[in-house]
C-alpha cells in the first residue's frame, strides 16, 4: 500500500518539476513561431519509411538597408551539416535566403557551413517539433531592425516544383532528395522606439528553388502545402 | 522542496520493498554502467551508472526501483522502475529482458530533464555479472545562448534522444 502511494505521489511531482529556462525583463524581444498544419512532414528513408520531419529555420536580424546584422538561431543540422540520407548533398536549397545574407563562402565554393566549419554552437539547436521561441535582447545602440525567418521542408514537391525538374529548370530543387518547394521568408520591421508592442512577421516571398542565389521571388502562387508551415510568426516586445 | 519530496517517496519505496522482501529474502542490489550509440541529431554520447533495488515476486520475474547518473549535454539523475524477466530458471546462464521507465531530473539551473525508458535484453552469468543491449530514449531541455555586437539570444533547445544501449553490471543479493 505505501509503495502505490509512494509511486503515485511521485508520478505528481515528476510532472510539475520543470524549470522556467528562459526569463524576459523589460525591453527583451520574443520571437514566437507557431507551428502550422504542415510542420510536419514525411521524409522518405528506405523500403517506403517514412519519418516525420519539422523544418529547417533560420532567424536572423538586418539592418533598415537590409544588410545582415546577425543570426538569432539556425538548426543544427544545416549549422553542422548533419545530415541524414543527403548521400553528400550539402542541400544549398535547404535556408538560401539566410546563406547568402550571410555572405560567408567556404572552401568549396558555397555559402553553407561545413563539418569543419560548423555554425557557431550557441545559436544552432536541434530542429523544434513544434511551436517554440527565441529571445534576443539588443547589446547596443540598435532600436531599428528587421527580423527574418526563413523555413524549409525537404522533399515536399508539388506540381509547380516536381521530383522529375532537371538541372537548369526554374523549379529545380535538388532533384529526388532535394527541397520541393522553396524555402518560404518571413519578415518584420521592428522599432523598439515606437512604442508598438506586438509585430507579426509576414510572407515576403520564396527563396531561390536550387539556392543558387539569395533572391526573394514575391509570386508564391506554385507553393501548397509550404504555405502552411507555420500558422504564425508573432514578435513581442516585453 | 520538490527534491525533498521525490527522495522521501523514493526511500519509502525502497524501504518498503525491503520490508517485503526481508520476509521473504527476495532482495537484490544491482549496480550497472553503461553507454551507447546515439542516433538522434545532436548525437550525444551517454555514459551512466545506475544502482537498483530489485525484488524477486518469482524466480522468473523481478520488479524495483532505481537512480543513478547519466551524463549527455548535461548531467541527469534518472528515476525509474524496472521489470526484468528471467526466461530460464537459475543456472550459469540466465537470458532476460528488462525494461526502465521513469523521469530524470537535471541539477543545473539552466536545463530540464525528462521522459526516460530503456526496454533492452540481455544475459546474466552466474546470478552475478550481467550485460545488456538496448534502445534508450531520454528527453532532455537546456537553454542555449549566445551575444554579439548587436544581440543577446536565448532559446530553450529541446532533445530527444535515441540510443542502442550496452550496460554492463553486478548483482549483490541482500539476504
Amino acid at each position: 500500500m505505501s509503495l502505490k502511494l509512494s509511486c503515485m505521489i511521485l508520478t505528481i511531482i515528476l510532472c510539475s518539476c520543470n524549470k522556467k529556462l528562459i526569463e524576459y525583463k523589460s525591453g527583451d524581444v520574443e520571437v514566437h513561431i507557431e507551428q502550422g498544419s504542415e510542420w510536419l512532414h514525411d521524409y522518405p528513408l528506405f523500403l517506403g519509411i517514412k519519418k516525420k520531419n519539422p523544418p529547417q529555420i533560420a532567424i536572423w536580424i538586418e539592418d533598415m538597408q537590409g544588410h545582415y546584422l546577425s543570426t538569432i538561431y539556425v538548426t543544427h543540422k544545416i549549422a553542422t551539416q548533419s545530415w541524414q540520407m543527403a548521400n553528400g548533398n550539402r542541400r544549398k536549397s535547404a535556408l538560401p535566403d539566410w546563406c547568402y545574407s550571410r555572405g560567408v563562402k567556404y572552401e568549396d565554393g558555397l555559402y553553407l557551413p561545413t563539418k569543419n566549419h560548423p555554425f557557431v554552437d550557441g545559436i544552432s539547436g536541434a530542429t523544434p517539433r513544434g511551436s517554440f521561441s527565441v529571445k534576443l535582447s539588443p547589446t547596443g545602440s540598435l532600436r531599428q531592425f528587421v527580423v527574418k525567418i526563413e523555413l524549409n521542408q525537404s522533399t515536399d514537391f508539388n506540381d509547380s516544383y516536381p521530383k522529375s525538374a532537371k538541372p537548369g529548370d526554374a523549379n529545380y530543387s535538388g532533384g529526388e532528395g532535394g527541397s520541393g518547394q522553396p524555402a518560404v521568408v518571413y519578415a518584420a520591421d521592428i522599432d523598439l522606439s515606437s512604442g508598438k508592442t506586438t509585430y507579426d512577421a509576414t510572407l515576403i516571398g520564396h527563396s531561390s528553388p536550387d539556392g543558387s542565389s539569395g533572391k526573394i521571388y514575391s509570386d508564391v502562387s506554385g507553393l501548397t502545402t509550404a504555405l502552411h508551415i507555420v500558422k504564425r510568426i508573432t514578435i513581442s516586445i516585453r | 522542496m520538490k527534491k525533498r519530496l521525490i527522495l522521501m517517496c523514493m526511500m519509502a519505496a525502497v524501504i518498503s520493498l525491503a520490508a517485503q522482501a526481508q520476509e521473504e529474502k527476495r532482495l537484490s542490489l544491482i549496480t550497472s554502467v553503461g553507454t551507447g550509440l546515439d542516433i538522434s541529431t545532436p548525437a550525444k554520447t551517454p555514459i551512466n551508472f545506475h544502482v537498483i533495488g530489485l525484488y524477486g515476486i518469482n524466480s522468473h520475474f523481478y520488479a524495483g526501483v532505481g537512480t543513478g547518473i547519466s551524463s549527455y549535454e548535461k548531467a541527469l539523475i534518472p528515476v525509474f522502475t524496472e521489470v526484468r524477466y528471467f526466461f530460464t530458471k537459475p543456472k550459469t546462464f540466465m537470458p532476460f529482458a528488462e525494461c526502465n521507465i521513469g523521469y530524470s531530473f537535471a541539477p543545473d539551473k539552466h536545463a530540464n530533464g525528462g521522459f526516460y525508458l530503456n526496454p533492452s535484453i540481455g544475459m546474466q552469468y552466474k546470478q552475478r555479472f550481467f550485460v545488456s543491449l538496448g534502445y534508450e530514449w531520454q528527453k532532455l531541455e537546456r537553454l542555449k545562448s549566445y551575444k554579439d555586437q548587436f544581440v543577446a539570444t536565448e532559446f530553450a533547445e529541446k532533445l530527444h534522444h535515441t540510443v542502442i544501449s550496452m550496460n554492463f553490471g553486478y548483482k549483490f543479493d541482500l539476504h
